[in-house]
């Protein structure tokens, strides 16, 4: 009886000696190295930056670290309609019900809020690709994951990723993907890209790991369309009724440092 | 008495930790709503500022900012300074001839800076970190504290007359007030197309923000 429960014993931890043996095999076994991670990266980038016109819905939020330490994390839905070269446009609604309109109609940029009734205007310096660099760095606007929808995407971000590795394939958010992750030389970042010949971002995470909290930015994405509806109309912004024009603020002088007078004049072109 | 007092003094040791605590959740809650600057803070006051808003691939923490601000100011230097020198032309043929060679130079000059300033911003590899707002973000902080207090006693805004909607879905919550108003009872001025608002001596124009319209410190409206 005693050899028999040893008997046991010892069969019992060489099978699983076995299967964890097999298992471990089994995760570096079949198709050997995972597949090249930037490579995997540039090719959604190219996709990306040379589709003639795309259109998707993005369902973001990102973490506000408040003087409390504590994290609150703020939610949006944003629809971006693209048509290179130079037509854009996106409306984004907060979770507090604020919607507001941006467009590129290809001769000025207009950024419209709802609530307030108020709009802003200022001459459009180029491309989409020109447009979005003075957007959001020249006037200071919100416009997340902007890098992702410049024709030199892939271009960028081969310039910008210091590193990226390969996490596994999964098909957790609905449709068979790669998960990546990698760096900048101030962001870490998670993305999961389609499988096939259509390698479209469904999901990316950003981590600021320098600033205080380490908030991160998330967005989902849906209803991706390479080929949408694109008609002038849908790019052309005109001001409602008994809405008023305001400058940007970027734009507007540091108070103190000129007149009232400078700070029109200094503001967008209409 | 002993055993009485010895029973007393851990219930007031007790309430006064409750107190405590209560006391520093209250601070930590003031704390964390006092600095809702940004224009039109979130929900009960929360900041909705934050290096991870902008959803850049950069990020200005613990860099310099403003650096898009810098290069733009230097632009509008350097025109001037072309402006200048054009304006400088001789009065005899050699000047004139001086003046024009000076002026291709000078247009040849600006080409080579915007293609200058076109290679610039594909260069540039934080274009994205959301670094443009510094002024923006001055302003508000100071005045959307003071339409955080104010914003009790301010009267509600009137809502927006029904039009034909901008947008193409409907929405999924309903809108939110308009900005309050960086005062309760502001005197309000119109110059040059800009409304301007007066608040006890300091004057305030709207602007268009990263987090939307903000009212942001300004001088006073020409001719006041």
């Amino acid at each position: 009886m005693h050899r028999r429960t040893r008997w046991r014993v010892g069969l019992t931890a060489c099978l699983c000696v076995a299967v964890l043996t097999a298992g471990a095999a089994h995760a570096q076994a079949p198709g050997a190295s995972p597949p090249d991670a930037r490579a995997l990266l540039l090719k959604m980038a190219t996709l990306l930056g040379s589709t003639p016109r795309l259109s998707v819905t993005a369902r973001a939020s990102y973490d506000a670290v408040q003087p409390s330490g504590q994290k609150i994390e703020w939610n949006e839905v944003r629809t971006l309609t693209l048509r290179r070269p130079d037509r854009l446009r996106m409306e984004a609604e907060k979770s507090n019900g604020a919607r507001s309109l941006v467009v590129f109609d290809g001769k000025q940029i207009s950024v419209f809020d709802e609530s307030g009734g108020t709009y802003a205007q200022a001459a459009q310096p180029g491309g989409v690709d020109e447009t979005l660099v003075y957007f959001v760095r020249d006037l200071g606007m919100r416009l997340p994951l902007a890098a992702l929808f410049v024709s030199r995407a892939a271009t960028d971000l081969e310039r910008r990723v210091k590193s990226v590795e390969y996490v596994e394939k999964t098909g957790i958010l609905g449709a068979p993907a790669h998960h990546l992750a990698g760096r900048t030389d101030s962001v870490n970042f998670q993305i999961w890209i389609t499988d096939g010949d259509q390698p479209l971002p469904q999901r990316v995470v950003l981590t600021y790991p320098n600033a205080p909290g380490q908030p991160e930015f998330r967005a989902q994405f849906s209803a991706w369309n390479l080929a949408p509806e694109s008609a002038d109309a849908l790019f052309a912004f005109a001001p409602p009724a008994g809405t008023s024009k305001i400058p940007f603020a970027a734009a507007l002088p540091r108070y103190g440092a000129a007149t009232g007078a400078a700070a029109v004049k200094k503001g967008p072109k209409p | 008495m002993t055993s009485r007092l010895r029973s007393v003094v851990p219930a007031v040791g007790f309430a006064l930790a409750v107190i405590g605590m209560l006391a520093s959740d209250a601070d930590a809650q003031r704390g964390g709503r006092g600095g809702g600057g940004g224009g039109r803070g979130g929900g009960g006051g929360f900041s909705r500022e934050s290096p991870a808003a902008s959803g850049g691939l950069s990020s200005g923490s613990g860099q310099g900012r403003a650096a898009g601000q810098d290069r733009g100011t230097q632009g509008r230097a350097d025109t001037q300074d072309r402006s200048t020198g054009q304006g400088q032309s001789g009065e005899n043929q050699a000047a004139r001839q001086e003046s024009r060679a000076s002026a291709q130079a000078s247009r040849q000059q600006y080409g080579a800076n915007a293609q200058s300033s076109r290679q610039e911003a594909y260069d540039d590899q934080h274009w994205d970190q959301g670094k443009g707002l510094a002024i923006a973000a001055t302003g508000a902080a100071v005045v959307g504290t003071v339409g955080a207090v104010s914003a009790a006693s301010a009267p509600p805004m009137a809502p927006a007359p029904a039009q034909p909607s901008q947008f193409t879905t409907a929405p999924a919550t309903p809108p939110p007030a308009a900005p309050a108003p960086p005062c309760a009872n502001p005197a309000v001025t119109s110059a040059g197309g800009v409304a301007y608002s007066k608040c006890g001596s300091t004057w305030y124009t709207q602007a268009y923000g990263d987090n939307g319209p903000v009212y942001v410190p300004s001088a006073p409206p020409p001719g006041s």
